[in-house]
């Protein structure tokens, strides 16, 4: 340990030599070097003044570290250490050495330039001057020549000509700071403020309180729908806010404060007989994740977990938005599946709120025999999908729409008949939504893509009569992909109807799939093209010698991105086949992060526990008896991917493609331009707009009335 | 000692009683506040007959009573707002006994 003399030599040698830099100084370091300086200035007091002539000080670099620190966390312990600094040796009587003095000036001093900086981070700044500002001694202020008045002017001025920044989770630390501070000068220097700066007492100030700061949800223009006031969103503010109301307005002004609140309060639509209307907890309005959760309406995850795989495509979001509604006149508006798509699509993407009731959008939708669907009866998921996009097709046939809603979704089946004993092969195109797989003792999903295109031989009495050759003929009859879609949904196929019990099971078994999807195998040009060199191999065949189809087939070309899918979603069922739950597990397309949608709860999902949330199979229990020993058991896993979503990287014109199917390979890939596909820019209809806007204040209103 | 009974202190107990019976308790948060106030309410309720009769003319519409009593799932907001009801109850009975007493006397006689 040091002596007490070497101690004053050691703080005097520090005071003198240490050069601040904070842009080099590490989060810790600051924090240290603030705390060394002070005990050095507790051994040495005189030194005050050396302190206040370094650089740190006289360059103001100390506000700087305030303001402009990277780390929340040091800026806010620069803060406590000076705050700590002022309260140790606030009773120094020497005005050019007393902290809090010093500090005082040198903070109101730097006010100007504060306020006039957008990009800073102001929130400790206003913190450590407030907090300074109350432990000044009144006598004192005219040392540093403090005038009262004219900071509150400044503040004041600053407050009523502030643009709307804040958002329920964004803050805007100037104008809360400008507020924190006003309601602390009128505190400690009521009479100073009010014959210096009247303004801040008037009704006009009240009521931009009131109007504009608290309450009124009002849009600056009617075009913009994300700004809108009031300017105090944010808790914190409309703490402090209301904070300086009382202090400024308070019992006299509450005649004009209640008639202001009081429509507010008539109107209310918490004033309802539900019992949840009588226990109102004041909570953040949306997610941290900033998506909406769906309420489940009874038994309606299947529709809730289809949805939101539906609206997180964005290709598909943009086109229900801007989808040109051709029925809209002849259909009754609570039929119009369209019209709610477009609602609920538009509440998805701009409500505030945690959840969206899809009441009104679930009763349009009837099902195959007109009937609206039970809301506490379960249904298929995929079954659910067919009715859905049967009733968007419905609302845009004829238009230039359908051809774009084939483009995501819409792929093709090729129904082939290949006789093996003659060259002949007939095919039948049909269109397909999703892709469903056996996956009974299949261990992934390439297992079960192989059983799908594999078919069936018909032959002996069953042979196939080969029109051309007009005879009978061995034939292999399989079904493969002709045409592919930008968004392929494939079904796992795990409910399964038992004939011995006559009743449906799951199936939970293990079903593998993976990030990346090469669907090259799987189409009909790639098979074709197999056999065709299998057969060349096996006759020795060479191109000159094949038949004007098979060259067609020989030449075929397509770009590697038309076969190339990446995972980007898969909906889960949990349960039996009786009854369950259905979840989606969904990849943000622009963030590549992975959210868990599970009705109204949606939280961030690690994608590494895919496989044990969605594989299926069988779940391990370990048992540890007491007298020693282990024993394993296994019961299947409930938990398993039902419907995955695959997408192309990029999405392509698939039409166009398959147009230039004979063109080059090398030709092709240049050609990447011609088949683009063309996507839309999102659009919300202005009366759906319009509509959502005026519950979205309302619903806020009735939020904030509840602030604590 | 009266309350002033102006116009406008009048507006602001009507006021503080909305805010109280239309707002504060329904809120979780907000139930603690609602008890501070109340005992002030009620107090102005014993010493004001005008504030007194207008809360019970409140009540005497069957929106108010949907609304505040037969709907109420608040066991704690539920016994706050009977007791202030039956306060009013009680005060503007102080000035209605005497004739109550007469139609009484009125009903026995005959």
């Amino acid at each position: 340990m040091f002596t007490a003399e070497e101690s004053k030599m050691l703080s005097e040698d520090k005071v003198k030599n240490i050069k601040y830099e904070y842009e080099e100084l590490e989060t810790d370091f600051n924090f240290y070097m603030i705390n060394l300086l002070k005990s050095c200035l507790q051994l040495n007091p005189e030194q005050f003044e050396v302190f206040y002539s370094s650089d740190f000080i006289k360059k103001a670099k100390v506000v700087n570290l305030l303001v402009l620190h990277p780390n929340k966390y040091t800026m806010k312990r620069v803060s406590t250490s000076l705050l700590d600094l002022c309260k140790t040796f606030r009773a120094i009587p020497d005005s050019k050495q007393n902290p809090v003095l010093f500090f005082a000036k040198l903070l109101t001093d730097q006010l100007g330039n504060i306020l006039t900086h957008e990009t800073l981070k102001q929130s400790e700044y206003f913190n450590l001057f407030d907090a300074i500002l109350r432990l000044i001694n009144h006598a004192d202020l005219d040392k540093i020549s403090f005038n009262s008045a004219s900071v509150a002017e400044m503040l004041f001025n600053t407050i009523t000509s502030r643009h709307i920044i804040e958002q329920d989770d964004v803050q805007d630390p100037i104008l809360s700071g400008c507020i924190l501070m006003l309601s602390t000068l009128d505190e400690l220097f009521h009479d100073s403020i009010k014959d210096g700066c009247p303004g801040i007492y008037s009704k006009d100030f009240l009521n931009f309180v009131l109007s504009k700061g608290l309450f009124s949800r009002v849009r600056p223009s009617e075009d913009d729908d994300t700004i809108s006031y009031p300017l105090c969103k944010h808790f914190q503010t409309r703490g402090y806010a209301f904070r300086l109301l009382q202090q400024l307005f308070g019992y006299d002004n509450m005649t004009d404060i209640a008639k202001f609140l009081e429509p507010y309060i008539k109107t209310g639509s918490w004033r309802s007989n539900k019992r949840e209307k009588w226990n109102i907890v004041s909570s953040q309005l949306s997610h941290r994740t900033s998506y909406v959760g769906l309420v489940n309406l009874g038994c309606t995850c299947y529709m809730n977990s289809l949805m939101q795989q539906l609206y997180m495509c964005p290709q598909f979001r943009n086109f229900i938005c801007t989808a040109q509604d051709l029925k809209k006149s002849v259909m009754k508006l609570e039929d119009n599946v369209l019209y709610h798509s477009k609602y609920l699509f538009a509440n998805l993407m701009k409500n505030k709120s945690l959840d969206f009731n899809p009441v009104v959008f679930f009763n349009s939708i009837k099902d195959y025999s007109g009937e609206p669907m039970p809301t506490n009866e379960q249904r298929d998921v995929d079954e659910f999908l067919n009715i859905y996009m049967d009733k968007i097709e419905q609302n845009i046939k004829g238009g230039e729409d359908e051809k774009h809603l084939s483009t995501i979704f819409g792929g093709a089946f090729a129904q082939e008949l290949i006789c093996k004993d003659c060259p002949h092969r007939s095919s039948r195109e049909e269109q397909y939504l999703s892709v469903s797989l056996e996956i009974k003792n299949k261990a992934n999903i390439h297992e079960a893509l192989d059983l799908f295109i594999q078919g069936e031989m018909l032959e002996g009495d069953n042979a196939y009569m080969c029109e051309r050759c007009d005879k009978k003929i061995d034939t292999l009859k399989r079904c493969c992909i002709k045409k592919l879609p930008n968004t392929l949904i494939l079904s796992l196929k795990r409910f399964e109807f038992d004939l011995e019990t006559l009743s449906r099971y799951k199936l939970n078994t293990y079903c593998e799939f993976y990030d990346d999807l090469d669907m090259r195998d799987y189409c009909q040009e790639t098979l074709a093209k197999k056999e065709l060199l299998k057969t060349m191999t096996e006759q020795n065949l060479t191109y000159e010698m094949l038949s004007e189809d098979q060259k067609a087939i020989h030449n075929i070309n397509l770009p590697d991105n038309y076969y190339k899918y990446k995972l980007k979603g898969t909906v889960v069922h949990y349960g039996t086949a009786d009854g369950g739950h259905y979840y989606s597990y969904i990849k943000d397309r622009d963030s590549d992060k992975w959210f868990e949608f599970n009705d109204t709860s949606v939280r961030e999902f690690d994608p590494a526990e895919l496989p044990e949330e969605t594989f299926g199979g069988k779940l391990k229990y370990e048992h540890k008896f007491m007298q020693g020993g282990k024993q394993y058991t296994q019961t299947e896993k409930l938990n398993n991917a039902y419907i995955l979503i695959y997408e192309r990287e990029e999405f392509i014109n698939t039409e166009k493609v398959l147009e230039l199917r004979e063109t080059e390979k090398s030709q092709l890939e240049k050609m990447s331009d011609s088949y683009k596909f063309e996507s839309r820019p999102c659009k919300i209809e202005p009366e759906i707009l319009k509509d959502l806007m005026l519950s979205f204040d309302k619903h806020w209103i009735a939020n904030k009335m509840f602030d604590d | 000692m009266d309350v002033d009974e102006s116009d406008e202190e009048l507006y602001k107990l009507k006021f503080s009683t909305l805010f109280v019976l239309c707002l504060a308790l329904r809120s979780e948060s907000k139930l603690r506040f609602a008890s501070k106030i109340l005992p002030q309410i009620r107090e102005n309720v014993k010493r004001s007959m005008n504030f007194a009769k207008w809360l019970v003319k409140c009540f005497c519409n069957k929106h108010t009573i949907n609304e505040l009593v037969a709907s109420c799932w608040n066991t704690e907001s539920g016994r706050m707002i009977t007791s202030l009801l039956k306060l009013a109850l009680r005060k503007v009975m102080e000035e209605e006994k005497p004739e109550v007493k007469k139609i009484s006397k009125l009903i026995m006689e005959n």
